[in-house]
């Protein structure tokens, strides 16, 4: 469980989940449209969404955790 | 991880592999004039030379070619992450 208390795990976890929901939701769509307003699993499909919209600056987001992940 | 060089060369090249493969087509790439189907057309079978078009299509086939595999990778990772760290 340490990636939830560790600040910059847990934002690279953020950041992967980001990326592989709007891929999910490039690729098969109904599997998250179906849970568009569960209190819980809503919750993918927003990332999904975010990681459509915003694209350019996760991209960035990950450039730079990378950046970071090399240099420490 | 267990390799220690290569365990962050893994996350490195992951997270620079996911940052390619994010950009929306429709909404981001065709804006800045990197979409696929902005592309000069160009002639039957023949291969455009231009740096851009080298771009274009290497995007598009990162795209087209690693999305599936990432999100299973991607997968692996976060659990790995959540349950050791």
């Amino acid at each position: 469980m340490s990636a939830l208390f560790n600040f910059r795990s847990l934002l690279q976890v953020i950041l992967l989940l980001i990326c592989s929901c709007s891929y999910v939701h490039g690729q098969w769509p109904s599997l998250l449209d179906r849970y568009k307003n569960h209190e819980v699993l809503g919750a993918f499909w927003k990332m999904a969404r975010v990681g459509e919209r915003a694209s350019p600056y996760v991209s960035l987001a990950c450039i730079l955790m990378a950046i970071s992940q090399f240099n420490s | 991880m267990v390799l220690f060089g290569l365990g962050r060369l893994f996350y490195v090249i992951l997270l620079l592999i996911n940052a390619v493969a994010v950009l929306s087509e429709e909404r981001f790439l065709r804006r800045i004039g990197l979409g696929r189907s902005n592309d000069e057309t160009p002639v039957f079978g023949q291969d455009q030379n231009t740096t851009k078009s080298k771009v274009v299509q290497l995007i598009g086939a990162v795209q087209t070619l690693l999305r599936i595999p990432l999100i299973g990778i991607n997968i692996l990772v976060i659990v790995y992450e959540l349950l050791l760290g």
